[in-house]
């Protein structure tokens, strides 16, 4: 699906944010070592989710809503079935590039600066190891 | 058989006995979702009666406390945000982003209204003569009404109602027979909020329920939004019967792109002029007059742009452009694009005929371009409120405000352009209420006043901002003076 709008774009992150909480909640049963990591990535994720839901609403601007071009969401598509070590990393490379390339489309300077929290939030994880 | 909404009058919901009904359906499925009643004059007059009654004491509550309902309102406004905004595209057509922009900007116009205890206050002189005082004070009136209509269901109304009764007024809406379901909603909130007995009534119906509001001798000031032709209806009756009236009415509204415009930004949003809300807007860009040696770069961009928009139903997530109101209105739009046509301008996107899988029967009007267009042709002339976007191609800047002052309405009208020079003098020089400066919906936010100039408006006082203070208040000057 195209991610060709401000609210499309929201939406999408707001599900991702969501599917990340999920995932880090299990693994962090599934990997005892790193329980307290992952705990507090699914507390973080669910945050976020927050903060962009309430951006979706509340900083919409309807006289600048414009098309957005070149976003599609089969580009994030993420496999979050096994909570493998593996795929936890691969996981935050793609939420990475998600919020590297949706940013600067977003035209809402708020909103812009909510997702740039989010981009600056999991850039800032180091990877597992 | 659907279900027919009813009317809100003291504080209890209630059927009303109207035998005829306006079917309310969704653009896209076409499933009837209700039925709204046309009012009875006899039920506009409980309803007049009941909000005048509830004025008596309402005017006496301490304006800081008529204020604190409205914040209750707000927070249950925000609370159920999104079924509102999904109320909206069920009963309207437009998409989700453009309804969570509607449910917004509504909510601004409540946020502007918590400032009414500092904005109704009056002034005072002492000694305007010698040993004597002068003050003048805001009063509100009475009971006020709002005739709105389907683009924005939810928004328009509260242009009115929250500055209204923080005043001291108490309200009554009659929604468009077509889209009553956002404001049931919205009053379902207002009744949670804890208001008082009839200080808000809604009353369902369609021109003669409107006719039986107009004539009230209760009744002392009308907010229409809608037509001009209706306009003038609205503003002809209103003043024979004695009442404060604004009138807003219809639009044709002109995007003028000079030759040092940031193209490909001005395009994103000249497309959101155009056809967001599918050119349902009464600031919708409808004319493109393109300046010199702009012309050609712009008129393809935006063709390949308009191309590409994705229309659908607009609680698809993908869709960027929603239907039209109605088949009625779907067929007077086609009609008008057949027009344009015949009286000879170049059809460069065609939105007639457009099928979107699942929703085959929906009211769906694609983009539309015409290029070539002169000043005399209808679809230069006449409001079309669907996603028809015009292009003149001019020779300078004197002939695009030339072409722009011509036209009969003034609504908004925009320019593109990184000339701060061109920028003032379309500021100055523009008939218009609404002016854009790089932006092609010049919407005015809630503190400011709303309302165009020439056919699009009618009145003296627009919606919103101070000015709405003045129209829902009379002041009254009293001159004292004390013996010794």
């Amino acid at each position: 699906m195209a991610l060709n709008q401000f609210g499309a774009v929201m939406t999408f992150a707001i599900e991702l944010e969501g599917r990340l909480a999920e995932f880090y909640e299990k693994a962090a049963q599934d990997h005892p070592p790193h329980t307290a990591e992952f705990k507090q990535r699914a507390e973080d994720a669910r945050k976020r989710r927050k903060k962009i839901e309430i951006s979706r609403t509340r900083d919409v601007t309807e006289i600048t809503l414009e098309p957005i071009d070149g976003l599609d969401e089969a580009n994030y598509q993420i496999d979050l079935s096994q909570t493998d070590i593996k795929t936890v990393n691969m996981a935050e490379e793609v939420v990475k590039q998600f919020y590297n390339d949706a940013t600067p489309k977003i035209n809402v300077r708020e909103s812009r600066k909510v997702l740039e929290r989010c981009l600056k939030d999991h850039v800032g994880l180091k990877p597992i190891t | 058989m659907a279900e027919r909404v009813k009317n809100y009058v003291n504080g209890e919901w209630v059927e009303s006995s109207a035998e005829s009904t306006t079917p309310v359906v969704n653009p896209a499925t076409c499933e009837l979702m209700a039925e709204t009643p046309h009012s009875t004059r006899q039920e506009v007059d409980a309803a007049a009666e009941a909000a005048y009654e509830a004025f008596l004491e309402w005017r006496q509550t301490p304006v800081v406390k008529r204020v604190r309902y409205l914040h209750n309102f707000k927070t249950l406004l925000e609370e159920n945000f999104e079924e509102l905004s999904q109320t909206v595209v069920k009963e309207n057509g437009k998409t989700m982003d453009e309804a969570r922009g509607e449910v917004l900007r509504g909510i601004e116009s409540v946020e502007f209204a918590f400032g009414v205890p500092s904005l109704m206050t009056g002034f005072k002189v002492e000694d305007i003569a010698a040993g004597i005082d002068e003050t003048a004070e805001r009063q509100p009136l009475g009971v006020f009404a709002a005739l709105t209509p389907f683009n924005f269901p939810m928004m328009v109304p509260l242009w009115f109602l929250p500055t209204a009764i923080a005043c001291g007024n108490t309200y009554i809406v009659k929604p468009s027979p077509m889209t009553p379901l956002s404001m049931n909603l919205v009053f379902e909130l207002l009744e949670e909020s804890g208001l008082p007995e009839g200080v808000v009534n809604l009353v369902h119906g369609d021109a003669g329920t409107a006719t039986a509001v107009m004539e009230h001798p209760l009744i002392k000031g009308v907010s229409f939004v809608g037509s001009t032709h209706v306009g003038k209806i609205v503003y002809e009756t209103c003043a024979r019967y004695g009442k404060r009236v604004q009138v807003q009415g219809g639009a044709k509204n002109y995007l003028a792109v000079m030759p040092d415009a940031d193209l490909e930004k001005s395009v994103a949003n000249i497309l959101g002029s155009a056809y967001g809300c599918a050119g349902q807007r009464c600031l919708a860009g409808s004319v493109l007059v393109a300046v010199g040696d702009v012309y050609e770069p712009l008129r393809d961009a935006i063709k390949e742009a308009a191309a590409k928009l994705k229309v659908g139903y607009g609680l698809d997530p993908e869709t960027q452009m929603g239907t039209v109101v109605s088949a009625q209105a779907k067929n007077r739009i086609e009609g008008m694009i057949q027009k344009g046509v015949d009286e000879g301008a170049e059809i460069l996107l065609d939105g007639r005929n457009v099928k979107i899988d699942g929703f085959e029967d929906g009211n769906f009007v694609g983009p539309t371009i015409f290029d070539k267009v002169t000043p005399s042709m209808s679809i230069a002339r006449e409001e079309i409120f669907g996603p028809v976007l015009s292009i003149m191609h001019v020779p300078d800047f004197e002939t695009a405000v030339d072409t722009i002052n011509a036209s009969r309405y003034g609504n908004a009208a925009s320019i593109f352009t990184n000339n701060g020079h061109y920028a003032r003098e379309f500021k100055y020089r523009v008939n218009a209420g609404n002016i854009g400066v790089n932006i092609g919906v010049a919407a005015a936010a809630a503190w400011f006043p709303f309302g165009g100039q020439k056919d699009s408006f009618f009145g003296d006082t627009h919606g919103q901002g101070p000015d709405s203070i003045q129209f829902f208040t009379d002041h009254k000057v009293i001159v004292e003076r004390w013996f010794e």
